[in-house]
């Protein structure tokens, strides 16, 4: 009932937000990885994979100077990744029309803010096919940084996150630093050089 | 009897007329940021607003079809017009920071500054959120009336006053200061108060697993402090006082014992942010937001003991 009478004031003033900073658990960082393939490449999945030219991340400490700048980047991504809705529901069939018209909708914004993006890339780069991945940056346990001498940057750290159906993560959930030394269940392929 | 005594306290606490002192630091900063905010916007103006933005306007209008933002920017993507807009905007923000026309800039910048954040949704932070906040309650306040160019001028073109020490003449006193003042620190109880409920929610923040957890988070790092992770028990006593002080700061900033204490904490929360956690821009502007529980005597008082300082240097 607060929100319905002063909603609109709210929104318009900006001060609509929740205070929640590294709140309830601080988390793994989440990167956009842009991939770069030439145009023409064949419709062979094998083959697309393999034809990546160049490949790059946002945010970049580096390209993006000040930090404030680096921190608009970093937003991004973050923003990118809690928009996410995966590309379909699992069971489907038992799932109220509600949720599946919402998911539609998260869906669509998704996509359009994914071809937002490639939309802005193919400017820089005219003549590739763009993708985009989610790419998210675990927290190594002090086990792991200590004891195994892992590197913040270790590539095992880093891990593709899938597009298929997958469920919500709970947010009051504690987000566990990684403490196995095996591989992520997808990792990507090159160190990140950032 | 006791209801006359609350409306006195009531009235005394929303209205009794206090100096602009302490609101003209904060306006020094927050104009400085957001000066440096639209700077750094311009940087990549083509990326962030233009035609093939990374999020382009007719993307952020789909995105706020529900709600009851707006943002002229939405309709305009022109680049000569956002340089324009961006030039006009530090401009602008250049000018409340040293306090030029204070009065009417603070107003315009407040707007061209929430019509920037309603576009580019998505790349805002707390950093957008503080300066906003802040800007919001400068606009009713009179903090043109100390430490500005304003000031200065009106000195000037009274040959009967010492311009040169206009700071030790006695500030003119107004509610609205005090209102303003009011407002940005309830606003502030407000963002701790839910800051810390909300990290009581998460495991991490009980087990003092969350300062290791932030010390590891390599987008966010800026100085090494893994350090850390050899000291649980320090790890551990970090995080449960932020979550003290941040949950309780509400209750413990208003009573005169606790106030400098929490003070203290929040200046040291802030500068660690700042300092270790890439975050220089918004750890700044949470204390110059805390600077709104000095009061204007108070800083009066620094300022005296600064001249006094300098003189005897001399």
């Amino acid at each position: 009932m607060l929100r319905s009478s002063i909603g609109r004031y709210v929104d318009f003033m900006y001060l609509s937000h929740g205070y929640f900073f590294f709140a309830p658990n601080p988390g793994p960082g989440h990167l956009i990885e842009c991939q770069l393939h030439p145009e023409n490449t064949a419709a062979n999945q094998n083959v697309f994979l393999r034809s990546i030219v160049k490949k790059y991340f946002y945010p970049d400490r580096v390209e993006q100077w000040p930090r404030l700048l680096y921190h608009r980047h970093f937003m991004l991504s973050e923003f990118h990744h809690t928009l996410f809705a995966p590309t379909e529901l699992e069971d489907s069939t038992t799932i109220d029309a509600r949720i599946m018209s919402q998911w539609r909708e998260d869906r669509r914004t998704y996509e359009s803010l994914q071809e937002s993006i490639r939309d802005n890339l193919a400017t820089k780069h005219p003549g590739y096919r763009i993708v985009l991945k989610r790419i998210q940056h675990d927290l190594p346990s002090p086990r792991l940084y200590f004891v195994d001498r892992w590197k913040l940057t270790d590539p095992r750290l880093y891990g593709e996150l899938i597009e298929g159906p997958a469920q919500a993560p709970d947010a009051t959930q504690p987000s566990k630093p990684i403490d196995s030394p095996e591989p992520r269940a997808v990792p990507i392929e090159t160190e990140v050089t950032r | 009897m006791i209801g006359k005594d609350f409306f006195q306290s009531w009235n005394m606490f929303w209205f009794l007329p206090r100096s602009a002192l302490t609101l003209a630091w904060i306006r020094i900063s927050t104009g400085s940021m957001l000066a440096y905010i639209h700077v750094v916007w311009s940087m990549r103006l083509a990326d962030f607003m233009g035609a093939k933005a990374f999020t382009t306007k007719e993307w952020v209008r789909s995105l706020h079809r529900q709600d009851y933002t707006w943002s002229y920017l939405w309709f305009i993507d022109s680049m000569p017009f956002l340089w324009a807009h961006e030039v006009i905007a530090i401009v602008l923000a250049i000018l409340m920071a040293i306090g030029l026309f204070t009065r009417y800039v603070i107003p315009l910048i407040w707007f061209m500054t929430l019509m920037v954040c309603h576009r580019m949704t998505g790349f805002l932070f707390g950093l957008d959120q503080i300066v906003m906040m802040l800007t919001t309650y400068l606009m009713i306040a009179q903090s043109g009336e100390a430490l500005s160019v304003d000031r200065a001028l009106r000195f000037r073109r009274n040959a009967s006053e010492d311009t040169t020490s206009q700071t030790l003449v006695p500030l003119p006193l107004s509610p609205w200061n005090t209102i303003s003042t009011r407002l940005m620190q309830i606003h502030l109880c407000i963002i701790y108060l839910f800051g810390g409920l909300g990290k009581m929610r998460g495991e991490t923040w009980w087990d003092g697993s969350a300062i290791w957890l932030s010390a590891v988070s390599y987008e966010y790092q800026s100085i090494d402090f893994t350090w850390i992770g050899h000291a649980p028990a320090l790890m551990a006593l970090a995080a449960h006082v932020t979550l003290f002080w941040e949950t309780f700061y509400c209750c413990l900033v208003w009573p005169k014992l606790t106030r400098p204490w929490i003070l203290v904490i929040a200046v040291g929360v802030h500068a660690g942010i700042g300092i270790f956690l890439g975050m220089i821009t918004f750890g700044w502007m949470m204390i110059v937001a805390n600077f709104a529980f000095i009061r204007p005597e108070t800083s009066e008082q620094w300022i005296a003991t600064i001249q006094r300082y300098t003189r005897s240097s001399r």
